[in-house]
């Protein structure tokens, strides 16, 4: 049994309603024992006082955006709150899990880079989620002219869509649209809906590690800033080559591929193995039922990157370490593939 | 487990799960770890080679990489051999190049 600290990253562009989101969620019994860490672009203090309900597990990033220099403070702050998480003599002892909630105009992606790559927090801290707030009011707006607020979204694996009972609000179908439009295989909720549930959003389980599926086309390559594919896989993947390919792409270019994903079958392994990343920092695979999913494929989320280029690498890699049979013709003599194929769902 | 260094033989890294179950540790299937991990290493020579790189296992779990020079350093997991290749070689790793190994140029910041 995983051990660590459960975290979610609350993400979202300024006003959105990621505060209100997290403060009725500590409200609740489920949430109570959630401890927490705010930064708030130039407005240090008041999510702090909104905050007060778990005030004593607050650890307020002061000093201005994620992004920039104050990432030892993130990597503090969350060492302190697995301390405190861990000591039960202490205020904060039993927490169950941590929330980090983003400046507005944060890039979330260096958050999770500083977790990657501390190796204490590592052992003890556990990506659960990344949650990207969508305000029905703003959102389409934000999404279309603010590259912040697509790379927010492009990085979650939750989108939840706030303020759609204003008058202003777009339609929640055209919401989604633009956010599949980024992130095809997104879990995208409606904070209206009667269904929706907070706890299935800042909880913190499982959702990672739930079944990949493909995304049924690519999303279109307007936006060179990110970008969104399926690549099919035939027949087993050699995992060892596999694993020395991926590995060496997150090193090189994790920056730049957003998230990774897949179902594979592979030579390790009778039954199919899914796999998740978020930037440099990949998750345990987890072992499906060997009736789970259909053909074997993975889904980039890259920045930047294009599908052929990562079609192409693959195929060398495999071809490189003797096992290059697991992706289509064409590509391993270097002509691109049909742009928007994606296996049968 | 080596009683020496408290390693348990089986790296619990992502790219370790060449196994059965989504045990934490495979005893059942070592074997089998052990056979898929010693190809990742064959694999993983050939490609570090043209780097004048050796790879080996360390106690099942971590790899260590020697250059010629016989300087050698430790990778606890798959995912720090590409730093410790590129410091060790003075080269890029970059499998998005055409022949994985890049030009010589500085190393990326990240690991």
């Amino acid at each position: 049994m995983d051990e660590r600290l459960p975290l979610i990253v609350v993400t979202g562009f300024l006003g959105s309603g990621k505060t209100t989101l997290i403060r009725r969620f500590i409200e609740t019994a489920e949430g109570g024992d959630s401890g927490l860490m705010v930064n708030e672009f130039g407005e240090a203090g008041v999510d702090h006082r909104l905050l007060v309900h778990a005030s004593e597990a607050v650890e307020l990033i002061d000093g201005g955006c994620l992004c920039c220099a104050r990432r030892a403070d993130v990597a503090k702050a969350m060492h302190d709150l697995v301390r405190m998480a861990k000591d039960g003599s202490r205020a904060g002892g039993g927490l169950r899990r941590a929330i980090l909630e983003t400046s507005g105009l944060a890039d979330p992606a260096p958050v999770i880079a500083t977790l990657a790559r501390d190796p204490w927090l590592k052992a003890h801290v556990r990506l659960a989620s990344v949650v990207a707030v969508v305000d029905a009011v703003a959102g389409l707006r934000n999404l279309e002219h603010r590259p912040e607020a697509r790379r927010q979204v492009a990085i979650a694996d939750t989108v939840v869509i706030t303020k759609g009972d204003m008058r202003a609000a777009e339609p929640t179908a055209r919401l989604a649209a633009a956010v599949r439009a980024i992130s095809p295989d997104a879990r995208i909720l409606d904070i209206q809906d009667e269904t929706f549930r907070l706890g299935d959003v800042l909880a913190g389980r499982e959702s990672l590690h739930a079944p990949p599926s493909p995304f049924l086309a690519d999303a279109p390559d307007h936006d060179s800033e990110v970008s969104s594919f399926t690549l099919p896989i035939e027949g087993a993947l050699d995992w060892p080559a596999f694993t020395l390919w991926l590995s060496a792409l997150l090193h090189a270019h994790g920056d730049r591929i957003l998230r990774v994903k897949g179902l594979l079958r592979t030579t390790s392994s009778d039954r199919p193995l899914a796999i998740h990343g978020v930037q440099h920092v990949m998750h345990p695979p987890t072992h499906l039922s060997a009736d789970d999913g259909g053909p074997s494929f993975l889904v980039f989320i890259a920045r930047g990157i294009r599908k052929a280029e990562i079609e192409r690498s693959l195929a060398r890699a495999l071809d490189l370490c003797g096992s290059g049979a697991n992706v289509p013709e064409p590509v391993r003599r270097g002509a691109p593939l049909r742009e928007g194929a994606a296996p049968a769902a | 487990m080596c009683e020496v260094c408290a390693i348990f033989g089986a790296g619990e890294h992502w790219s370790d799960f060449a196994r059965q179950r989504d045990d934490r540790f495979p005893f059942e299937d070592i074997l089998h770890y052990r056979a898929e991990r010693r190809r990742r290493i064959a694999m993983l020579n050939a490609l570090v080679q043209p780097l004048g790189l050796v790879c080996e296992d360390w106690d099942g779990e971590a790899l260590a990489l020697t250059d010629a020079r016989g300087r050698t350093k430790i990778a606890p997991t798959l995912g720090d051999v590409w730093p410790i290749a590129e410091s060790l070689s003075g080269r890029g790793i970059d499998p998005l190049s055409e022949d994985f190994i890049a030009p010589m140029r500085e190393a990326p910041a990240h690991g």
